[in-house]
């Protein structure tokens, strides 16, 4: 029986793996640098990367995965840790439950999985914002930096995508989800 | 369990987990980071120099943008402090004549035309009846007499030069030396003049107009003699060969004076 979450084994894969995270926290790094320079806020790679693991683990392992991801920029960033992490988190699951009653297909698809991600980002930033009572999120912070961030995102998640499948395989096609 | 509520309460767990953090405010310890550190430092460091590359193109643009404004407002500058030149140059010249020539100058005007024939000497000035250009008047430079006016139109007026065969000055040497006599034009350069036998001309003196025909003003240069022909027993007057003081080939602005 072929494998549904087509993710490649062997010591191989975690070379990929190591070669991926130095790539990740660099081009966030250079990003957010450069972002910062123009006054704009950076595209997410670390929502994409979570988005990936999304397509190409069980859903519910994708979800820890997409946790850990999100910690992991918790880590780099020096913040409170979880915040992030439950962002990414937010954003895959939103992704996975719509995704599941949507047509898997080309620019839409990629569109779709965007900004349903960023979407779930943000309303979980939102939630823990209001759990925490601060002020970090306010209704100016969204208008400025959400469409940004979106656009931005959408930018570079073709070149990403690509970077995503070399390390973790392609994507399962719409017959696997079937199954 | 169906698939959607193992993900809701997956998902329920890690977000209960977050609360808890961030709630309580946990921070990883730095120490976490050192590992990466390289790799920030170095994304910072290429970002860096991909902004200033940028910033670099662009002031590049800018600077280049900038270097054709200020050439081509430099060629205008030039342009202008050319003319401007050539008006002090213009105002001198008319100086310089109404203080060593005549005082009636009447303008300036500039060379628009030279006759092609070798055995002519005719040169056509940008000045006419308009601008108050008649008949006769004389044409010099500083450097000498021109010749005169032989014909006026409304815009424009033509010169006789001295060199040319049609055209004859009343001279006389330089410094009240004495002496009368008519020099006329011989082609393509040269003026023949003639002195009566008691002159004792020679090479190297300077004829001036003088007075006769009244047309000149009297003691503007005219030439310089530079060859005196051999007298022949019937003659009766000493011819000379001279210089004119002036080069018409290469006049641009002349000044016109007013008739006497």
């Amino acid at each position: 029986m072929r494998n549904a979450y087509p993710v490649s084994r062997g010591p191989l894969r975690w070379v990929k793996l190591l070669v991926y995270t130095a790539l990740l926290i660099a081009a966030q790094g250079v990003l957010s640098r450069l972002s910062d320079a123009a006054g704009i806020p950076a595209p997410d790679l670390f929502l994409l990367t979570g988005v990936a693991l999304m397509w190409r683990l069980p859903p519910a392992w994708a979800l820890v995965a997409a946790y850990g991801v999100g910690l992991g920029q918790d880590l780099l960033g020096g913040g409170t840790l979880g915040l992030h992490a439950a962002g990414v988190m937010g954003g895959a699951l939103l992704a996975l439950l719509v995704r599941r009653s949507v047509a898997d297909s080309g620019l839409f698809q990629s569109l779709l999985t965007v900004l349903l991600a960023v979407t779930g980002e943000w309303l979980t930033f939102l939630f823990l914002n209001y759990w925490l009572r601060a002020d970090l999120i306010t209704v100016a912070l969204l208008w400025t930096t959400v469409p940004p961030l979106l656009v931005g995102t959408l930018l570079v998640f073709p070149l990403w995508d690509r970077l995503v499948a070399w390390t973790f395989g392609p994507r399962r096609g719409p017959e696997e989800q079937l199954s | 369990m169906t698939e959607v509520r193992r993900l809701l309460l997956v998902s329920l767990g890690l977000l209960f987990l977050s609360m808890v953090t961030t709630r309580f405010q946990v921070v990883a310890p730095s120490a976490l980071r050192a590992g990466t550190a390289s790799i920030t430092r170095a994304s910072v460091v290429v970002a860096d120099n991909i902004r200033r590359a940028y910033v670099t193109l662009l002031d590049e643009r800018d600077l280049s943008r900038e270097v054709g404004r200020l050439g081509r407002q430099n060629d205008v500058l030039r342009q202008q402090n050319e003319l401007l030149r050539r008006e002090v140059s213009r105002l001198k010249q008319v100086m310089n004549i109404t203080t060593t020539q005549a005082p009636n100058a009447l303008g300036i005007a500039q060379v628009i035309a030279v006759d092609p024939s070798p055995l002519l000497a005719r040169l056509d000035l940008n000045m006419g009846s308009r601008d108050g250009v008649r008949l006769r008047m004389p044409v010099t430079v500083p450097a000498g007499l021109v010749g005169q006016i032989t014909d006026v139109s409304e815009h424009s007026s033509t010169v006789v030069a001295l060199v040319d065969p049609e055209s004859s000055v009343g001279v006389t040497l330089q410094g009240n030396k004495g002496g009368r006599g008519l020099a006329r034009g011989i082609p393509p350069d040269r003026l023949r003049a003639e002195f009566s036998r008691s002159v004792p001309i020679k090479v190297g003196d300077v004829l001036v107009t003088n007075s006769l025909g009244g047309v000149f003003p009297v003691g503007v240069r005219v030439g310089t003699v530079e060859k005196v022909l051999p007298l022949g027993p019937n003659d009766i007057s000493r011819t000379v060969i001279v210089k004119p003081s002036v080069d018409v080939g290469v006049i641009e602005d002349v000044t016109l004076l007013e008739g006497l």
